[in-house]
C-alpha cells in the first residue's frame, strides 16, 4: 500500500516510526529534515499523487488545537479541531483538502502525547463548559486506523476526562477499535453521507452506503453515541426523492438515544480552493453546478442552498428531534 | 518529452533511439527534435543545465510538459551500470533539497543524488552524485508539475570503480543499455502528463466566437470557463453557435451563453 515513506530525521526511532518502518518493510525510506519541504512545494499535482500516495511521518511543532467557527459545532460552545493526519485515504471529488493542500500524501504526526498535553490544558481551561475535540477536519478519522492506531490510542485518555466530548468523523466501515472495547459515553461517532447515486459518483473508494449505515447501526446496538453528517449536500437530479431515500434508511431503525447529533452543510469550499480543484478536475460535472462565487467562498447560489437546506430538515423533520440538528453554514 | 542532458556522449544513444534530429534553429545550446521529443545538450554544470532547461521550456507549446535529465553519476553504493530516478535531490552548496513525487512502479530503483561541483572522490554510502540535476530540478520545478519532472541518472563510478576511468565510449555504453528502462520511464512520465491535460473539444466554436467578438481578457478567461462547462455539460453545439452568432457583443455573446448552460447546470 505505502511504498514511499518519507520521515523527518529527528523522528527515526520514535516507536511509532519504527512500528510503521517494520509495517511497511518494502516502502523506500527517505529522510527529510522536515515534512514541508517534501509537502509544501507548490507544484505538485494532487490528482496525479492520489493515485500513489506517499506517508510522510512527522512531528507536528506547532499549535496543534484549533478554534472551529461559532457555526460549526454541534451544541457545545468551545469547539476545537485536530489533525494527527493530513489528508484522506478516500478520493471525494467535492472534499476541500484537494484545494487546500498542495500534496496528497499522508502526512502522520506520531507525537500523539503532545496533542494529548494541549487536549487537557484546553479542557481545563474551559471546565465550566464542555471542550469539544473533532478529530475528521483533515483527514478521516477512523480509515487509516491501522497505519495509525489514533483511536486506540486517544479513547481510553477520553474515557478518563468524561468532561470533554471527542468526535471521530468517518466514512469507514473499520470500526474494529471501537467494537472491541466498551462505549465511551462522551465520545460520537460520526457518520458522513451522500445518497447512493452521489456516492457511487463523487466518492472514491469510499465503502458502500449501505455498508456505512450498517456499521453505523452496529455501532449504535453495541451503544455508541453516533452522529450523522449529511455534508456536503450536493444540488442533483431527482435530488428530494434521493435524499428522503438516504434519510429513511439511516435513520428509520436508528434508536433515537443512540443519536447523538444531525449536521447539515451544503457543498461549499473557499473561492481559492474550488479554483484549484476546478483546475485539477476540468472535466468534473459537479463543478459545473450552480454556484456563487464571491471574494471568499464557492457555494451554491442562495435561493438553491436554502432550499436544499429546506429539504433536508422538513425530511428529517419525520425522523429527528429539531434540538439534534446543526446547519453548517458558510462562515 | 523534453530531455536535458549535459554531453553528447550521454545524449547519442538518446537522439538515435527517439529518431531525433538536429534542429535548424538558432539555438544557445545543441538541440534535437522529433515530433514528440526534443533534447538540449547542455553542457557540464549547474548554470548549462539550468539554462539549458529554461530554454526547452520557452519552445514547449504543451500545457502540461514533461521533463527528465539523463545522465551517468557516481554512487557511493550502487554498481556501474545500474540506473536510478532520484528521490532526493541534495546540492553540496544549497540547503535546499528537492524531492520529486514517486508514483512509477517498483520497477526504477530510486536513491537520493546531490548535485556537486565536481567529480566525486569519496562516496557515501546510498548517495548518488552528478553535476546538474538540483539546478535542472530547481528550473523544471517552476514550470513544470513535478510529477512530470525527473531525473534518471545511470552509475558510472562507484568506491571499487572512480571517476576517472571514465570517457565518452564508456557514457554512451552505460545509457545505451539503460535504454528500455528510460523508454519506460519516459512512457510513464508522458502518461502523467496527459493525463491531466484537458482537451477542448469546442476549440473551433471557441476561436470563431473569439474572432466574431471582442473580449477583454477577463472576458475571454470566462469564455473559456464557459466552453469548458458547455464541454463537461455536453451542451448542443449547433446551439452554442447560434447564441454566440446572435449575440451583439462580447457580454452578449457571454451573457447568451451562460443562459444556455443554466438550464443544463445540474449534476446527475
Amino acid at each position: 500500500m505505502i511504498s514511499h515513506l518519507y520521515f523527518e530525521e529527528e523522528i527515526e526511532g520514535h516507536p511509532r516510526a519504527e512500528e510503521l518502518f517494520a509495517r511497511f518493510p518494502k516502502a523506500r525510506r527517505i529522510p527529510c529534515s522536515r515534512y514541508k519541504e517534501v509537502f509544501n512545494p507548490s507544484g505538485q499535482n494532487f490528482r496525479l499523487q492520489k493515485k500513489k500516495p506517499a506517508l510522510i511521518l512527522a512531528s507536528q511543532k506547532g499549535i496543534k488545537l484549533h478554534r472551529i467557527p461559532p457555526k460549526y459545532g454541534v451544541g457545545g460552545s468551545r469547539n476545537f479541531y485536530f489533525s494527527h493526519l493530513l489528508n484522506c485515504l478516500y478520493d471525494c471529488r467535492y472534499c476541500f483538502l484537494q484545494g487546500m493542500f498542495p500534496s496528497a500524501h499522508y502526512v502522520l504526526f506520531l507525537n500523539y502525547e503532545d496533542f494529548w498535553s494541549e487536549i487537557l490544558k484546553a479542557t481545563e481551561e474551559g471546565k465550566k463548559t464542555p471542550s469539544w475535540f473533532f478529530s475528521g477536519y483533515d483527514c478521516d478519522s477512523l480509515a487509516l486506523e491501522s497505519v495509525t492506531g489514533f483511536a486506540d490510542f486517544f479513547l481510553p485518555l477520553f474515557a478518563a476526562l468524561p468532561e470533554a466530548r471527542l468526535e471521530l468523523r468517518t466514512k469507514s466501515i473499520n470500526t474494529k477499535v471501537l467494537k472491541s472495547r466498551k462505549p465511551v459515553s462522551n465520545v460520537v461517532v460520526a457518520f458522513s453521507f451522500t445518497p447512493d447515486e452521489i456516492s457511487e459518483r463523487l466518492e472514491n473508494g469510499v465503502p458502500a452506503v449501505d455498508a456505512r449505515i450498517r456499521a453505523m447501526h452496529e455501532l449504535a446496538d453495541l451503544g455508541w453515541s453516533v452522529g450523522v453528517r449529511i455534508d456536503p449536500i450536493i444540488e442533483c437530479l431527482d435530488f428530494k426523492a434521493r435524499y428522503a431515500r438516504l434519510l429513511h434508511k439511516l435513520f428509520a431503525k436508528l434508536p433515537s438515544q443512540s443519536l447523538h447529533s444531525v449536521s447539515l452543510g451544503t457543498f461549499r469550499m473557499p473561492r481559492r480552493f474550488f479554483k484549484k480543484v476546478e483546475k485539477l478536475y476540468p472535466d468534473e460535472p459537479l463543478f459545473a453546478g450552480s454556484f456563487d462565487h464571491d471574494e471568499k467562498n464557492s457555494s451554491y447560489l442562495p435561493e438553491i442552498e436554502r432550499s436544499l437546506m429546506e429539504s433536508c430538515r422538513l425530511i428529517l423533520k419525520d425522523y429527528v428531534e429539531e434540538g439534534k440538528i446543526f446547519a453548517c453554514e458558510i462562515i | 518529452m523534453n530531455f536535458v542532458v549535459a554531453l553528447h556522449a550521454e545524449a547519442k544513444p538518446l537522439i538515435e533511439a527517439f529518431g531525433l534530429s538536429k534542429a535548424s534553429c538558432v539555438s544557445p545550446v545543441p538541440l534535437y527534435h522529433g515530433a514528440n521529443h526534443q533534447l538540449a545538450v547542455s553542457g557540464i554544470g549547474r548554470i548549462p543545465a539550468a539554462a539549458a532547461t529554461g530554454f526547452l521550456l520557452g519552445r514547449c507549446s504543451l500545457s502540461s510538459p514533461s521533463l527528465l535529465n539523463v545522465g551517468i553519476a557516481g554512487h557511493g553504493s550502487m554498481a556501474v551500470g545500474e540506473a536510478f530516478v532520484a528521490h532526493k535531490i541534495t546540492d553540496e552548496e544549497n540547503p535546499n533539497a528537492f524531492y520529486p513525487p514517486q508514483l512509477f512502479d517498483d520497477e526504477f530503483s530510486t536513491s537520493s543524488l546531490q548535485t556537486c561541483n565536481q567529480p566525486c572522490d569519496h562516496y557515501h554510502e546510498g548517495l548518488g552524485y552528478d553535476m546538474e540535476a538540483h539546478a535542472f530540478y530547481s528550473v523544471a520545478s517552476r514550470c513544470v508539475t513535478r510529477e512530470c519532472a525527473q531525473v534518471l541518472k545511470v552509475v558510472s563510478d562507484n568506491p571499487q570503480r572512480p571517476a576517472s576511468s571514465i570517457d565518452a565510449a564508456l557514457a554512451t555504453e552505460l545509457i545505451s543499455e539503460r535504454l528500455p528502462q528510460i523508454f519506460r520511464l519516459v512512457e510513464k512520465i508522458d502518461g502523467l502528463a496527459d493525463e491531466i491535460s484537458f482537451v477542448s473539444t469546442y476549440h473551433e466554436l471557441l476561436g470563431q466566437a473569439k474572432k466574431r467578438h471582442c473580449f477583454s481578457q477577463t472576458q475571454n478567461l470566462q469564455m473559456e470557463r464557459l466552453f469548458r462547462h458547455a464541454q463537461i455539460l455536453q451542451a448542443n453545439e449547433q446551439s452554442l453557435a447560434e447564441a454566440i452568432s446572435s449575440a451583439k457583443s462580447a457580454k452578449g455573446a457571454l451573457r447568451a451563453l451562460e443562459k444556455l448552460l443554466d438550464q443544463e447546470r445540474i449534476f446527475s
